[in-house]
């Protein structure tokens, strides 16, 4: 489908040639393609170009050339379009039935009068425009430029994948060379020459055929070579270790002229075969390391003021408002709309996140499974979804919280929200699924989805959503934008059953979130591919990601996304941050100088929006909309900015001249921490996460506690004085004072905010302690910094560890780090001051050159806090040299457009359910930005105009919104047509705004400009500009980390062995079960005994236990290591006595401090019934599951020790209960069972068997008996029970299906 | 086999730009035995006895006179680690010559020199010229495969030998400038043979636009 098309018949136009120009950046990548198509129809046709996009690919410049006429697009408000041909879509309904995914057919696409009907997703992840009328033999040029951001590999490298329209597969050349090398045709062609599995896929791509939005999402193809032309230019901040290409033969070049290898030319080495697209990887030398690119905007800072000065609007506002802080304003309501004109920063970040073993049972996560009730849903596909979640659930970790809903036409979830992975939880959870039933209509997954994504975030704990569904939706794109819009929120996992569940919607699901989809076929069994993908929903993670970034003073910065998902293995980090040179626009006199030199701590676009995004859904109501307006307008100021601004205002009126004019310098000189204006992004945490940590001093804790937002203002004001007395009277020695003033403030401010505050200021006044000591005379000012920084750093994490939440432990930290610094440290002071002090030694020491930038990553993973940073001069920004300039000059910018307008649009849709204001607000900014970017947005759209006659293209194929009547369009287009031919690639955009003068399209290939590399240097030494970032990495562990478990669950111990694995008489069919081929309505005996397994893990020693394994107790104490089972049996132990028997004692929970009763202790018959009893005696109290578990645990007179048991519970993580032989021994001759009789099921059980192997591991064992010992025992007791066998009554042992 | 570049990477005309052939060569062989200490006593005559791994693949330029042509070297320097080896290849093509190095110290560097041998047969062109380097010749006492051993192979493999020193800058230069000298005989020869891979467009401008530099000799 991609490609140039005949819009009647969709057949392509063959493609003559193609040439590719690209330039990746890091995670950057800027596409040129020229297409050359011919019209090789005997008759004129009309064409349609259509292009998918990627998910984070935008396309910033399109031009096409037939027979002299010049087309090219240029975006427009969305509204223009929103008009005409009415009788086009009569009935929504009617549409939305065309569009369901799998079953519509390929006319679908069009509506009755011709135009082209996309869903709200296909329009997004489609660039499609109509060319007219292309005559017989016309040659039509196509260059198209896009921009992407790249993913990143589990090993850090970048992938690059080429789309597919560049280098379409050309069928005819493949045929013969299917002979010489078959295996080729695999990915290619539908017909596959292995025929075991050729069955099933060619089903599968069957199958795929039907869904309409395939003939997007296929591959190119061309009917005969073509000439393909192939560069890539890499960049970036770090050197390439390598690249390889899984497709083709590379060759990797520099410019003759490169004095190093910062820019690698990369190119075909050998001929392109036309049998497959293109892909590249590159690894980069640092592919762990946070790396930030600078890229230069259109205008230097001096050009920029000189422009928004000019603007006319400026000098009417100016004059209108004579306020001086009035011009500030002005410019900051611009920033979304400069993104273009001023530097952009963007960090990439792909963090090792599996280097260090983390622990699967450890991990947190909220695990929702949303289950399709609906009356479509087979019985079939209910009954395997109810045994895959049995196993499903067996499987969570003990710190995972779970909660399941079904889904109709309503949501019905067992839980208000996701409850922690207990026991009682556990059995409910089964419970309702065993209860699940088709009951419950028409299949609303929208609903669902928002259902989930009002249900509050659990913080550190990322939500993993697994949708099990078996039949297709009406309305996949709507879902598709939903889950675009709240990708931070959960990673979806998508699990089809049956044929005809929709690829196109799990498979979306799961690529906008970084999770899986699996599709079953009718006779497969669930279990394997579901615990797939819970096996991926468990990876490490790093959570509660936040980017500080520091920049200089009089910089300001706009900084996207506002939201950061948790990142998995392989997920990369992307930020960007617009930086805005501010100090022309801010006020100048005299004795306001300090003013200008303090720097301003504000919150940018990020933290402002997370407030009412992603975690704190449940709190955003509680944000008065005025609050949340004012912010948003102003973007970037927060409360403190108030503060501090008074507080810099203050010192310089009250001090005298001599020690103000020191200090200025000083602070000129970026010594201290306050020098930098602290801008910071940050993912919404919960309160009381990082507000103990307070890096520089200015670290806000807005974004973090929302609830007390609306207040925040009110309340800092009253500091001011205080604050800057603490200032005054730290300098001047009088520490005293200030504590006293600390103190008082704390006294009146008495809620969570104040005590943050206080903490900051705390935190500050202790940097500003230690800074005077810690260089000791040493004048460097930036490794003085830096030093700073991590003493402050460390500091503060350190205090955010040991106190963990609660912020009245952190008073006193803070307390003591202040006493700390001032009572030991500052003494030291005096000595560096009279260093400062002297003009020399000051400018020396620091060239003015340096502006330093740094930024760094917080983040957790698993309980451990990490944190990485980067450093980087940003000195080049205001040298009056002149960039040289490339075609590939704005990638970044695009991208860091594209990533504003994404945050516009997501609030603008977030806020549509609260209050249309707002979201008309968001709204707007959304397509100003767009417009001045020329970045597309789900409010604007391209429109096609024909620059040869400067008309708006308007026969062309109109392409609408679903439902939306349109028609043709005679729009005036009066609009300045943009200068650059074909060829070129678009380096500025024609907007809306009159403001862009700017042209400067240069085609020179000019060689990758060292400057954007050497910008990124900051070299310790001044005056040596590096050519990579310099950039440290740490990870702070924690002083007070409680032990880490790092054991791993030795999964290839419990890999089938034939050795072992003898083939039971009791279950053949359990080694040879290739579950596909297992036809289903019978479960693997494995089932029941997983029924028993204890939410920690743990199996007890019970009758119900030994039916499940076909081993009579008594055989199983005899065989235990521990002394006190052998011992308690009487030598003629009747192993079919009474259920009554029960237990030979409870278990009692270990980790949990939620006691657990002692619930699977009835027989197997019990276990099953328990099923649906448990959950009403659950959900009372404890007393009551005594009696349910009704087992008297008398047996061997233990009773009274199981009651002693209660008792020391407090210590339970001691696991000094006495119950621990039973269970271990039970645990691990359980894990010997499923090694040896369901061998076969190793991928099903594989979670569970791993969470009973943590268990056994946690445990001390008693009777000297170790763990080694204990697993050998398991065994053995397999190979006693042989010859026990011969002996024995096989049937009584028999597991009886009629049980289940 | 001349400077094979052509306009796609635009020129930049500056006086410290000018050259007639351009070569792209490259230094590969086992981690540690010393090929970025071998570059940076060619390229900059320096040394430095710590031993950092190299990571990311970077190259010096130097230009030499040779035979009254500016030669500008592109000498690119490469990870010698195993789990480099395959991502590196890309580089090897359009190399016009190789320094294979091994350590006269480290057997097992010496033992890889075949396999380094077809890694370049497989990735680079035929025309391509390698030099065989014993590297750290200075350290005698420690020495572990004998000169002799080393001729062998190169006779055995087609390549020039040399034993150099990087650290004590014995035979440094003259093992760049062997090769230039035998990448500039074999290029000739595929002139006259009219290779059609060496004339044509592939020269680029500066074969011709540059005067030929007066120096007969070596200047550098």
């Amino acid at each position: 489908m991609p490609g140039l098309r005949n819009r009647d018949t969709w057949a392509p136009l063959l493609l003559k040639s193609s040439r590719i120009t690209s330039c990746a950046n890091g995670c950057s990548l800027g596409i040129t393609a020229h297409l050359t198509y011919i019209n090789t129809d005997p008759k004129p046709v009309e064409g349609v170009f259509v292009y998918p996009l990627g998910e984070r690919e935008v396309v910033v410049g399109f031009e096409a050339v037939i027979s002299g006429r010049l087309l090219s697009v240029k975006v427009q408000s969305r509204g223009n379009l929103e008009d005409c041909c009415p009788n086009c879509c009569p009935m929504p309904g009617i549409h939305g039935k065309q569009w369901s995914c799998c079953g519509g057919t390929g006319q679908g696409i069009q509506c009755s009068n011709g135009h082209l009907l996309l869903d709200e997703d296909l329009e997004r992840t489609n660039f499609i425009t109509g060319t007219g009328i292309i005559a017989p033999m016309e040659v039509v040029s196509i260059v198209i430029s896009t921009t992407l951001e790249l993913s990143t590999l589990e090993n850090g490298a970048i992938h690059l994948i080429y789309p597919t329209v560049l280098t379409p597969i050309v069928r005819a050349r493949l045929q013969p060379a299917k002979g010489e090398n078959g295996c080729r045709s695999n990915e290619t062609s539908a017909t596959t020459c292995f025929g075991g599995v050729s069955g099933k896929q060619e089903k599968m791509l069957e199958m795929n055929e039907h869904c309409v939005h395939s003939v997007f999402s296929s591959p190119a193809t061309n009917l005969a070579p073509y000439e393909l032309n192939f560069q890539l230019l890499v960049r970036g901040a770090c050197l390439l270790a390598g690249l390889e290409s899984p497709t083709h033969a590379l060759r990797a070049d520099a410019d003759p002229n490169a004095q190093s290898a910062s820019a690698t030319y990369i190119t075909l080495a050998e001929e392109h075969l036309y049998d497959r697209h293109l892909e590249i990887i590159l690894h980069l030398s640092e592919p762990h390391s946070p790396l930030v690119i600078l890229e230069r905007g259109r205008l230097t800072f001096s050009q920029y003021e000189q422009q928004v000065s000019a603007r006319r609007d400026f000098i009417r506002y100016v004059h209108k408002e004579a306020e001086p802080g009035k011009k500030l304003e002005f410019v900051r309501k611009r920033y979304h709309k400069d993104v273009l004109n001023n530097p952009v920063l963007m960090l990439n970040f792909c963090p090792d996140l599996l280097s260090e073993p983390v622990e699967l049972q450890q991990a947190n996560r909220e695990l929702l499974f949303l289950i399709n009730c609906s009356g479509n849903m087979t019985q079939h596909s209910i009954s395997k979804i109810k045994e895959g979640m049995l196993v499903a659930i067996k499987s969570l970790p003990s710190s995972a919280m779970v909660n399941i809903a079904g889904f109709g036409s309503v949501v019905k979830p067992l839980f208000t929200s996701s409850k922690p992975c207990t026991d009682i939880i556990m059995a409910q959870v089964l419970d309702y699924v065993q209860k699940l039933h088709a009951d419950l209509g028409g299949s609303n997954l929208l609903g669902a989805l928002s259902w989930v994504y009002h249900q509050p975030a659990h913080r550190s704990c990322p939500r993993q959503l697994f949708i099990l569904t078996d039949g297709s939706l009406i309305n996949v794109g709507q879902v598709l934008e939903l889950v675009r819009r709240n990708t931070c929120n959960a990673r979806c996992f998508g699990l089809g059953l049956g044929s005809r569940a929709c690829r196109r919607l799990l498979h979306g699901v799961a690529k906008l979130t970084g999770g899986r989809a699996e599709f079953l076929c009718d006779d497969e069994r669930l279990q394997p591919k579901l615990i797939k993908c819970l096996k991926k929903a468990l990876e490490p993670a790093l959570t509660d990601v936040r980017i500080d970034w520091y920049v200089p003073d009089n910089v300001e910065a706009l900084l996207s996304p506002n939201e950061i998902p948790p990142l998995y293995p392989g997920n990369r980090l992307i930020g960007y941050c617009t930086l805005y040179d501010v100090s022309a626009f801010k006020v100048k006199k005299n004795d306001m100088r300090n003013q200008a030199n303090r720097p301003l701590p504000y919150g940018s676009f990020g933290s402002v929006f997370e407030l009412s995004s992603g975690s704190s859904e449940l709190l955003q109501p509680l944000v008065p909309m005025a609050e949340r307006e004012r912010r948003g307008e102003l973007g970037h100021e927060e409360n403190t900015e108030y503060m501090l601004r008074e507080n810099s205002q203050e010192i310089s009126s009250t001090d005298d001249n001599a020690a103000s004019d020191a200090r200025w310098r000083m602070e000129q000189t970026s010594y201290v921490q306050e020098q930098y204006t602290l801008t910071r992004c940050s993912l919404g945490s919960e309160r009381g996460v990082f507000p103990s940590y307070s890096p520089p001093a200015e670290c806000l804790s807005l974004g973090m506690d929302a609830a007390s937002l609306p207040h925040s203002l009110e309340r800092v004001q009253p500091q001011h004085s205080h604050s800057l007395t603490r200032w005054d009277t730290s300098w001047k020695e009088n520490i005293t004072s200030s504590m006293e003033e600390e103190s008082e403030k704390a006294g009146w401010l008495l809620d969570g905010e104040g005590c943050v505050l206080r903490q900051k200021d705390l935190a500050r006044a202790a940097l500003a302690g230690r800074s005077f000591s810690s260089p000791q005379g040493e004048l460097d000012m930036h490794r003085l910094r830096r030093a700073l920084e991590r003493v402050s750093f460390e500091q503060a994490m350190g205090g955010r560890l040991e106190e963990s939440d609660t912020e009245t432990h952190n008073i006193p930290q803070g307390a003591l780090s202040l006493t700390d610094s001032n009572g030991i440290l500052f003494p030291a002071s005096p000595l560096d001051w009279d260093g400062f002090t002297d003009p020399e030694s000051l400018f020396a020491a620091s060239p003015v050159a340096q502006v330093p930038c740094q930024l760094v990553i917080h983040g957790l993973l698993g309980s451990k806090p990490m944190s990485w940073e980067v450093s980087m001069d940003l000195c080049v920004l205001w040298s009056s040299e002149e960039a040289p300039q490339d075609i590939w000059d704005a990638v970044v910018h695009h991208l860091a457009a594209r990533s504003v307008i994404r945050d516009f649009e997501n609030m603008a849709e977030k806020e549509t359910d609260i209050e249309h204001g707002s979201s008309k607000r968001y709204r707007m900014k959304a397509i100003q930005t767009s417009k001045s970017c020329g970045i597309i947005s789900m409010y604007t759209s391209f429109s096609t105009t024909d620059a040869s006659t400067r008309k708006m293209f308007s026969e062309s194929t109109d392409i609408r919104h679903m439902g939306v009547p349109f028609g043709s369009r005679h729009t005036t287009g009066t609009r300045r047509q943009r200068a650059y031919s074909v060829g070129r690639r678009p380096s500025i955009r024609d907007s809306e705004d009159i403001d862009n003068t700017h042209n400067s399209t240069d085609r020179e290939n000019t060689p990758a400009s060292p400057h954007s590399l050497a910008s990124l240097g900051n070299n310790v030494g001044p005056g040596s500009p590096s050519a990579a970032s310099s950039c440290s990495q740490r990870s702070v562990e924690s002083r007070t980390m409680e032990s880490f478990f790092s054991f791993g669950f030795n999964l290839g111990r419990l890999r089938p062995s034939h050795s072992s694995g003898r083939q039971t008489p009791l279950k053949p069919q359990c080694l040879s079960a290739v579950s596909e081929t297992q036809t289903n309505s019978q479960s693997p005996d494995y089932l029941p005994l997983l029924r028993l397994q204890l939410a920690s893990g743990a199996f007890l020693l019970s009758e119900s236990f030994s039916e499940c394994i076909h081993i009579p107790l008594d055989r199983l104490k005899r065989a235990s290591p521990y002394l006190i089972h052998r011992s308690s049996l009487s030598p003629p132990y009747h192993y079919i006595s009474s259920p009554s028997t029960g237990p030979i004692a409870s278990y009692r929970p270990d980790d949990q401090r939620t006691t657990r009763p002692p619930h699977a202790s009835s027989g197997l018959r019990f276990a099953n019934d328990s099923l649906t009893v448990l959950p009403e005696t659950f959900s009372s109290e404890e007393g009551s599951i005594e009696l349910v578990g009704g087992v008297p645990h008398s047996d061997s007179g233990r009773g009274s020790e199981t009651d002693m048991c209660e008792e020391v519970e407090p210590q339970g993580e001691q696991l000094a209960h006495l119950d621990v032989e039973s269970s271990s021994w039970a645990t691990s001759v359980a894990l010997a069972w499923l090694e040896h009789h369901c061998a076969g099921f190793f991928v099903e059980w594989e979670l569970v068997a791993a969470k009973a192997d943590f268990w056994l591991k946690c445990q001390s064992l008693p009777e000297g008996v170790d763990l080694p010992g204990l697993r050998a025992a398991a065994r053995q007791l397999f190979l006693l029970l042989r010859h026990w066998d011969e002996n024995l009554q096989l049937n009584m042992l028999c597991y009886n299906p009629n049980y289940m | 086999m001349a400077s094979a570049t052509d306009n796609r990477y635009g020129q930049k005309e500056s006086a410290d730009q000018n050259f007639d052939y351009m070569f792209k060569i490259l230094i590969i062989g086992n981690s540690s035995v010393g090929k970025t200490s071998f570059l940076f006593r060619y390229a900059d005559d320096s040394f430095t006895p710590a031993f950092v791994s190299t990571v990311g693949i970077d190259f010096k330029v130097k230009t030499i006179y040779r035979n009254d042509k500016r030669i500008k070297l592109q000498i690119w320097d490469t990870a010698g680690q195993e789990r480099y080896r395959t991502i590196t290849t890309a580089y090897y093509r359009g190399a016009m010559g190789f320094i294979l190095m091994y350590d006269i110290t480290n057997e097992e560097s010496f033992a890889a020199v075949q396999d380094w041998s077809t890694q370049i047969k497989t990735y680079s062109w035929d025309n391509a010229q390698v030099l065989l380097v014993g590297n750290k010749c200075d350290m005698d006492d420690e020495r572990v495969v004998a000169s002799e051993r080393g001729r062998q192979l190169s006779e055995h493999l087609g390549f020039e030998f040399f034993e150099a020193s990087a650290k004590d800058n014995i035979n440094v230069k003259q093992t760049f400038e062997r090769l230039v000298d035998i990448i500039c005989e074999k290029m000739s020869e595929s002139l006259d043979a009219g290779d059609p891979a060496v004339t044509g467009a592939k020269q680029g401008p500066q074969l011709t636009e540059q005067p030929a530099a007066p120096h007969q000799d070596c200047a550098c």
